[in-house]
């Protein structure tokens, strides 16, 4: 562009030994592209005028099918996946459910059998507390035969004697 | 009657929003706004009906499918095109076609057969030529100048479908309309 500019300054000037080989072809390209900017302009108006082709009914009908069937497929997938949730949600609760039961029974379970072992230690300490109230009964029933047996050889006035 | 009226008054992006809450209204509405200009970009890119109405289909498809992927805060114009010329730009990869196609096609006996002059142009025959010669253009050159001057874009916008600086755009341009005068010359009547 800027040699152009410089070309067409000296043309003006009538320099036309200082323009260069470059110069004077820029230059009367320029000139010839006065006529061709015509025909560009000819070409353009030529191509904005031509006769366009027109689409077939058809393809707007097939069109609109295809896009009704995807829609419906497209909603189908998405009841299909929110039902396939809700089923997801369902078992999700079952399985929660089932859980607490199964940690509830176990709970429950753990609670009766040291229910159980409690009421056996208590039986056994009941028993237990029996017998030492046996044998502390039969503690005092040697003592006292003792003490009686003690009494009969006082009474027999009978001596011992230790050496 | 009243909603549909309404519903006609409202912008693209707020129709993708309906469109992807299942709106049918909201897509055919999209559908009469974009299919024609659309079917014309693929048919001026691949130069077969049949061809552009499946690429058409295809990105309707995309829509129907994938909308939700649009940003609201964008243009939807300028997302749905750059889809279109993704679209274009896999095929071409693909198959290398618009080389192959273009190979394929006397061009010239048509051009032997017109006698230039101004007052004998004939929009068939230059249609044809045109197509001609957009396929002599590589991909961008083609979009760019299409978008420019088929489908009113402004240079920014073709900037972000093309996903390149308006700069390189405005060269696109500019050497797409050199090549067409330079391919199209036997029209010029000058």
């Amino acid at each position: 562009m800027q040699n152009i500019d410089k070309a067409l300054s000296k043309l003006s000037k009538g320099e036309m030994e200082l323009l260069t080989p470059e110069e004077r072809t820029l230059l009367i390209d320029n000139l010839e592209s006065t006529e061709l900017n015509d025909f560009k302009e000819i070409i353009i108006q030529l191509t904005q005028a031509e006769n366009d082709v027109e689409p077939e009914g058809r393809l707007k009908t097939e069109l609109l099918q295809q896009f009704k069937k995807t829609k419906q497929n497209d909603t189908a997938t998405e009841q299909k996946a929110s039902s396939r949730f809700y089923f997801l949600k369902v078992a999700a609760a079952v399985l929660v459910l089932f859980g607490l039961g199964a940690t509830l029974y176990f709970v429950n379970s753990k609670t009766t059998d040291e229910a159980s072992v409690y009421i056996e230690t208590d039986e056994f300490n009941q028993f237990t507390q029996i017998d030492q109230v046996v044998n502390e009964e039969d503690t005092m029933g040697s003592e006292t035969k003792f003490l009686m047996s003690m009494d009969f050889f006082s009474n027999a006035s009978v001596s011992l004697d230790y050496k | 009657m009243k909603q549909e009226f309404d519903k006609q008054q409202l912008t693209d992006e707020k129709l993708v929003v309906l469109l992807n809450k299942g709106d049918e209204e909201a897509f055919e509405i999209l559908y009469d706004r974009y299919a024609k200009p659309l079917l014309n970009f693929f048919f001026m890119k691949l130069r077969s009906k049949e061809k552009a109405e499946d690429f058409l289909q295809n990105l309707f498809v995309k829509l129907i499918e994938k909308g939700s992927q649009f940003d609201e805060q964008k243009v939807f114009r300028i997302w749905f095109y750059t889809l279109a010329h993704n679209q274009c730009k896999n095929e071409y990869r693909s198959l290398s076609r618009s080389k192959v196609e273009y190979n394929n096609i006397e061009d010239n006996s048509l051009v032997n057969n017109w006698e230039s002059s101004s007052e004998r142009i004939d929009s068939s025959i230059f249609s044809e030529h045109l197509n001609l010669a957009l396929n002599k253009l590589n991909d961008d050159q083609k979009s760019s100048f299409l978008l420019r001057f088929k489908h009113n874009f402004s240079m920014k916008e073709i900037s972000e479908v093309l996903e390149c600086s308006e700069g390189t755009t405005k060269s696109r341009l500019f050497y797409a309309l050199k090549q067409l005068a330079k391919e199209l010359k036997e029209f010029n009547p000058y």
